[in-house]
């Protein structure tokens, strides 16, 4: 049994709560009173919750069975929709990996060039991708163009500035010891920051790739081309099993680019990670 | 006096060493540091250095942290520049970032540096990086042939030329740092610089590391400078001994003729208002 020796100062026991913690406490509490006194005053409200249900549920039932008899129109849409997403992708990373390097505090020729460009893409980045669209449907009309230069602007913002911190993320030795030979900046870029760099770069790429797919369904909806379009026209004219077959294959396509860029991303990740435990 | 009898670690080994007799520092040198001092701020990190070393000799540099191993080393390979005095390699006054100067030394380092994502070729091929055939020399597959061939030809100098297509990644610390020698042999050194190069190595590829430096400077028409901290390995296999103290030179003589006091007493605590 443990004792304490005579002449010890008793041990003080720290108090339950610190006052740190329940300045936390208070001010979380804060918050969420504040939010749920913002939603009652917009008329959110479980009661009204409640009294839309019936309606919510008629109009699932609605939509059941899927009609697929138009999987013609709804196959072209797709097609049109996964195409507009890989151009609008391919596009905005080929820019986005030439900005990046400017954007990259380590790479980028000066602060200067950094910061403005930095700038700009977080400009970018702040404009959501369907206004994007609405801004290129009135500027080149309704159709995939829109659609492609929406997606190529959304990516550009997106994959820009984390390409950026990829390439600033890169080990700095390498480059030091390329320096030291008198390797040029892009020499030093290309010998020893991209190679580092990309198992990073890749996932980033199949990210926006992922998000290009999502954004480009919605973009229909404001006329720049897709399957989106054919979903808004099933619901305006109250066609809900078509919209509900809309639905599912837009949801097939999601998920299967999903499921193939998870694979990749973790291929590549489980080949850096078998390189790093070797070593 | 305590005259060293090969000490431990490396006692087995280096009795099987056959240390050559170390070259006359009275002959001509190819490097040659007079009375060099860097400041950097209001700290003297170098003071009053001089050092003359000549063709095929191997010098360790020993000395306890921050007593300016690196700093001179950095010197040397024109990487830094000195707030008095001259560094020449082989009549040439070198300057920082003086691109004459780094084109003939070779520069190993602590970590290795190497890019792990490229295979050992690639590696050794980006020693010739900031010289004439510079661009084509980022990857293997875009090297000019005879690139290509000499980089083999390194790597079999150094015992890895059947590892030429292994990523980096996938070597051993030991293997690696052969891999950074063969880069550094890519440029033709006059003067091979390693700062630290067995640091994070185990004790035998410490010993494998060092025994192949100092072997390449024997057979080339180069001679090399290392800094290092294990006193047994560097009376074990370097020609001479140079220790660092606050930046000043306070200990040059042939590797036979040093005790373990000396090089211990480098060790030994810098009082707090002398530089270092």
């Amino acid at each position: 049994m443990l004792t304490q020796a005579p002449g010890e100062s008793p041990l003080v026991v720290p108090p339950r709560f610190s006052s740190e913690f329940v300045s936390r406490l208070l001010l979380a509490a804060a918050i969420v009173i504040v939010l749920v006194s913002d939603a009652a005053s917009m008329g959110v409200s479980p009661q009204r919750l409640l009294e839309s249900l019936p309606k919510l549920l008629r109009f699932l039932a609605g939509m059941f069975p899927p009609d697929f008899s138009h999987w013609p129109m709804i196959l072209r849409a797709t097609w049109t929709t996964l195409r507009i997403a890989l151009l609008g992708a391919a596009v905005g990373l080929a820019v986005s990996s030439g900005l990046a390097v400017l954007a990259s505090r380590s790479q980028s020729p000066s602060a200067w060039v950094c910061r403005a460009v930095r700038s700009l893409l977080s400009a970018i980045r702040t404009i959501p991708e369907l206004i994007w669209a609405i801004l290129f449907v009135i500027a080149v009309g309704l159709g995939p163009l829109a659609g492609i230069l929406a997606i190529t602007f959304d990516t550009l913002g997106f994959a820009g500035r984390f390409f950026a911190d990829a390439l600033d993320d890169a080990p700095q030795a390498p480059q030091e010891a390329l320096r030291s030979f008198g390797a040029s900046r892009l020499q030093v870029l290309f010998g020893a920051v991209l190679p580092e760099a990309l198992p990073a770069l890749i996932g980033i790429a199949l990210h926006s790739l992922e998000r290009a797919i999502r954004a480009s369904v919605i973009l229909g909806v404001v006329g720049a081309g897709g399957i989106g379009i054919e979903l808004m026209v099933a619901i305006k004219l109250f066609e809900y099993q078509r919209s509900l077959a809309i639905i599912i294959s837009i949801l097939v396509v999601v998920m299967d680019v999903e499921t193939v860029s998870s694979l990749l991303r973790r291929h590549v990740q489980r080949t850096v990670a078998g390189r790093h435990a070797v070593s | 006096m305590n005259r060293l009898t090969v000490p431990a670690p490396f006692a087995g080994q280096a009795s099987t060493l056959s240390r050559p007799p170390a070259l006359n520092t009275g002959g001509p040198s190819l490097l040659n540091v007079q009375d060099v001092s860097v400041i950097r701020g209001r700290q003297s990190i170098l003071s009053g250095v001089t050092l003359e070393v000549p063709q095929g000799q191997s010098v360790g540099i020993l000395g306890a942290n921050g007593a300016g191993k690196t700093t001179l080393l950095r010197c040397c390979a024109g990487l830094e520049s000195v707030s008095s005095g001259t560094v020449r390699l082989g009549g040439h006054t070198g300057s920082n970032g003086d691109t004459l100067t780094r084109t003939r030394v070779g520069m190993v380092f602590q970590q290795h540096q190497l890019v792990r994502a490229y295979s050992a070729l690639t590696n050794v091929i980006h020693g010739r990086l900031g010289l004439a055939e510079g661009w084509r020399c980022c990857w293997h597959v875009t090297a000019p042939a005879h690139l290509r061939a000499k980089a083999m030809a390194c790597l079999e100098q150094v015992g890895m030329a059947g590892k030429a297509m292994r990523p980096v990644a996938d070597l051993s610390g030991g293997e690696a740092q052969r891999v950074a020698i063969a880069r550094a042999l890519m440029r033709d050194p006059e003067l091979l610089l390693a700062d630290e190069p067995t640091a994070s190595l185990d004790p035998t590829a410490r010993l494998d590391v060092i025994r192949l430096l100092t072997s390449l400077t024997r057979q080339s028409p180069a001679c090399l400078l290392v800094s290092i901290h294990d006193e047994h390995l560097a009376l074990a296999t370097m020609d001479r001994i140079v220790g660092l103290k606050g930046g000043r030179v306070v200990l040059d003589a042939l590797a036979a003729e040093v005790t373990l006091e000396e090089i211990q007493s480098l060790y030994a605590a810098v009082p707090q208002d002398e530089p270092c």
